[in-house]
């Protein structure tokens, strides 16, 4: 058996009623390949890193399966799938092999940072998060219901760094 | 070596070289010594691999992060692999 996991972006206005049929259609794909579709987590809308599309946010979903030796078939079956039949819904995917042991571990779900306030990025001395990395969240990314603070927080705290940087 | 007066150039290249030889010994791979953290090297680890990008959204070279050549490696592809699925930037515009 050979594991697999595909991370699909999606319109950020598809309905979860799309995401179902996304789902279901996978899984018959699979299904009709000597595949079976182990897990489906839906992470939600996130705000993207770069407009995709001319669109701020995407809806993520990370689909993780499992299909009998040599069928790369497959994998040509899913992209053209993902292309033809649902261009509007599905905007970016990417398939990763795994190892059996990565296949039923768990994995780190990035949080959905809102970037209303400006993407600072990495200023220096966040590179020491790398060590504390594993479970832990920056702090500037920590409550994103609380965007409208945090934005005018992290304006406020961006013209203070640009003025020390330019100072 | 406190000398007051210019050193030949040939002097301060060996001052230099010792230097950069004594900076690049104190580091060391993070993900060799934890392998907790090699296994959550991973591209949806967005937390994880933003310590590794600048402002400008560039991935920090070995010599600055202290990375072993194969985790460097394994980092960038996980890198590049985010930055395909917008998790990562390919560039930020720093100030």
């Amino acid at each position: 058996m050979m594991y697999y996991e595909t991370l699909i972006l999606l319109d950020p206005q598809a309905s979860p009623a799309d995401i179902e049929s996304v789902e279901s259609q996978v899984k018959d794909l699979l299904s009709k390949n000597t595949g079976s579709l182990a897990t489906f987590d839906k992470w939600g809308k996130y705000s993207l890193a770069y407009p995709v599309r001319k669109k701020d946010h995407g809806i993520y979903a990370l689909a993780r399966y499992e299909i009998a030796e040599n069928h790369d078939a497959l994998f040509k079956k899913l992209d053209t799938h993902f292309r033809v039949k649902l261009p509007d819904l599905v905007m970016r995917h990417v398939h990763v092999k795994l190892t059996p042991e990565e296949f039923k571990a768990e994995y780190i779900k990035p949080e959905p940072v809102d970037r209303e306030g400006g993407d600072r990025g990495d200023r220096g001395g966040d590179r020491r998060r790398a060590q504390r990395a594993t479970a832990a969240a920056p702090v500037r990314e920590a409550a994103p219901a609380k965007k409208e603070e945090a934005s005018a927080a992290e304006q406020a705290a961006e013209l203070t760094t640009d003025q020390s940087a330019e100072g | 070596m406190s000398k007051k007066f210019k050193l030949k150039v040939s002097a301060r290249l060996m001052r230099k070289k010792v230097k950069k030889q004594v900076v690049s010994q104190k580091k060391q791979c993070r993900f060799k010594s934890n392998p907790d953290l090699a296994r959550a090297l991973d591209y949806k680890n967005v937390s994880l691999l933003r310590g590794f990008l600048t402002e400008r959204g560039k991935i920090l070279p070995s010599r600055v992060s202290g990375n072993s050549d194969f985790y460097q490696r394994k980092l960038a592809r996980q890198i590049k692999l985010a930055r395909s699925m917008a998790l990562l930037p390919y560039c930020s515009i720093g100030r």
